[in-house]
């Protein structure tokens, strides 16, 4: 299957990695408009992070207003994905953010870029048919398909794994 | 409902939507109103009679300022938690607050019971004594001090003890600190849970915090209380109580006396406020707190504590270079227990980083640093 056919929903560990490699915006423009979605949780967790949310947020409605991503929440009228989304919370095991990523991926047909492997895990007993990438998948699939030089992204993996020695 | 792994009875999810309306002090024309869905339709939902949609559901999550999971689960209703919400509509806190209260005791049972927690001690109960004299405080102090193993040395921390010798979630969070100081609610799922004004100077909470334990020992029939300022000149017999017991468990006479015979020289001298506020940073509490104590122990006359407490001695220049005016830290909304259980269920894998960093009621990102710069001091 060809990267990226749909709509990937990006969760804070996705964009938080990106955004400490500085490397956000280059990450997501390579692809067409509105491969991305966030929830309203991301932008939430952005506005309250006191030492660098306000540049955060600021990147974000950029990449918003060019249609680079679009921010998305449970839609308040669908039964499925609202049972989706409570279910996962009852599980306890999953922040509200990636709860509704998942509740979304799995109605609406998205995609879930995550490198935190308990949403993973739970995303693919939820629904396997919704396709689960970390940020590296995400930039190695950007080289596959000639969007960005391997260089570029060696770049970028170098100061993720900077960022978040571990 | 789709689901039926998950999915609840309707009378379940009825009591739970009743429950929370009447928390939020809600009739059902209110919510009638606010949801545009008839009140017989609200009625027959909270009596089990029809099952509620999803849409539904949500939409009263949010009217109620509740996660939607919270009308899934079984025994959500909390009798001690109800009457704290009543109280708060008209009390010196906000129902706001109150539901934050319940949410993180509930987070921590849920923790514990995700990690196979060891079941922690409970605070002994002599409620059915009734006690509400004044040495029958005293007395009780001592007994508790004795039991807790303290003998006679001030307490250097009184959450740190009470939650790991008497298994009390003690939690912080801010409030007016005019209005409130703090609220315990005992349930028998959720165990002693106390609340503390994050707002407060912290020799002023650990005051409130020994006052709450008294509740919670002495008066726990009550299930739940909310303590307003002004802390000490109350006339309520059960406060002055908890005030009397508060002063003792962290104050006690022996060592008060003993103390003071070796600041107070030649003996009989008058006592000084350099004294007070020296004796206040040995105990760990208010110069106020400690100038009552001293009152009620005979060691200081009404006029001369009336006279040292007109002089604005915490903050003189004495009491600064005694240390007493430091900068302090606001303290951690959850006690040091539940975030061990918090990174222990991260470490299992049993939840993932954003919930960990809900738990702890932190910002993602600012979490996520915090672990960054932890790691990378580790491999340094």
């Amino acid at each position: 299957m060809p990267p990226l056919k749909k709509p990937v929903v990006l969760d804070n560990d996705v964009v938080s990695r990106l955004y400490s490699a500085s490397a956000l915006r280059r990450a997501l423009e390579v692809w067409p408009k509105l491969s991305f979605r966030v929830t309203e949780r991301v932008i939430e967790e952005a506005e309250q992070w006191r030492t660098q949310g306000q540049a955060l947020l600021a990147l974000l409605r950029e990449l918003e207003a060019e249609k680079t991503l679009l921010v998305t929440c449970i839609d308040e009228t669908s039964e499925e994905e609202i049972w989706t989304y409570a279910r996962l919370q009852l599980e306890k095991k999953l922040g509200r953010g990636e709860s509704a990523s998942i509740a979304i991926a799995c109605h609406r047909g998205f995609d879930i870029a995550t490198d935190d492997s308990v949403a993973t895990d739970i995303c693919k007993t939820m629904n396997p048919s919704v396709a689960i990438f970390g940020t590296g998948a995400l930039l190695n699939m950007a080289v596959q398909e000639g969007l960005m030089t391997r260089n570029e992204v060696n770049a970028i993996q170098y100061k993720i794994r900077r960022a978040s020695k571990a | 409902m789709p689901t039926n792994t998950m999915t609840p009875s309707a009378v379940t999810v009825g009591q739970a939507l009743k429950h929370a309306r009447a928390a939020m002090g809600l009739t059902l024309k209110q919510v009638s109103k606010s949801m545009g869905t008839a009140i017989s339709t609200i009625s027959e939902i909270e009596s089990g009679k029809r099952r509620i949609s999803a849409v539904e559901l949500y939409r009263f999550a949010k009217l109620y300022q509740r996660p939607i999971s919270f009308f899934l689960e079984e025994s959500e209703t909390s009798a001690s938690f109800a009457i704290l919400m009543r109280a708060a509509g008209s009390a010196s806190v906000s129902k706001e607050t109150i539901i934050n209260f319940h949410e993180l005791c509930r987070s921590y049972r849920d923790l514990k019971k995700l990690v196979r927690a060891p079941e922690m001690p409970s605070p002994p109960d002599y409620s059915a004594s009734r006690l509400t004299a004044l040495d029958q405080a005293e007395e009780l102090a001592k007994t508790e001090r004795s039991s807790l193993g303290l003998n006679g040395q001030p307490i250097k921390d009184i959450c740190d003890l009470l939650e790991g010798k008497r298994g009390i979630k003690i939690f912080h969070l801010p409030e007016d600190e005019g209005r409130f100081s703090g609220a315990f609610t005992y349930d028998e799922q959720l165990g002693a849970c106390f609340l503390i004004n994050s707002h407060h100077p912290e020799r002023r909470r650990t005051f409130t915090v020994a006052h709450e334990y008294a509740h919670c020992v002495a008066h726990r029939n009550q299930l739940a209380h909310i303590d307003t300022c002004p802390a000490f000149e109350i006339k309520n017999p059960r406060e002055r109580f908890a005030n009397a017991f508060a002063a003792a468990f962290l104050m006690p006479r022996h060592t008060v006396n003993e103390v003071l015979g070796q600041l107070v020289f030649p003996q009989k001298s008058a006592l000084t406020a350099e004294v007070l506020v020296h004796l206040a940073m040995y105990f760990g509490v208010s110069f106020e707190a400690m100038g009552w104590r001293l009152v009620s122990l005979r060691r200081l006359s009404l006029s001369r504590w009336e006279e040292l407490s007109s002089q604005q001695v915490p903050s003189s220049p004495t009491a600064r270079l005694l240390g007493y005016c430091k900068e302090e830290e606001p303290p951690d909304t959850v006690p040091r227990q539940y975030k061990y259980l918090s990174y222990k269920a991260y470490e299992m894998k049993l939840i993932s980083f954003e919930k960990l960093a809900e738990l702890l009621r932190r910002n993602y990102y600012e979490l996520k640093e915090e672990f960054e710069q932890g790691s990378r001091e580790g491999n340094e």
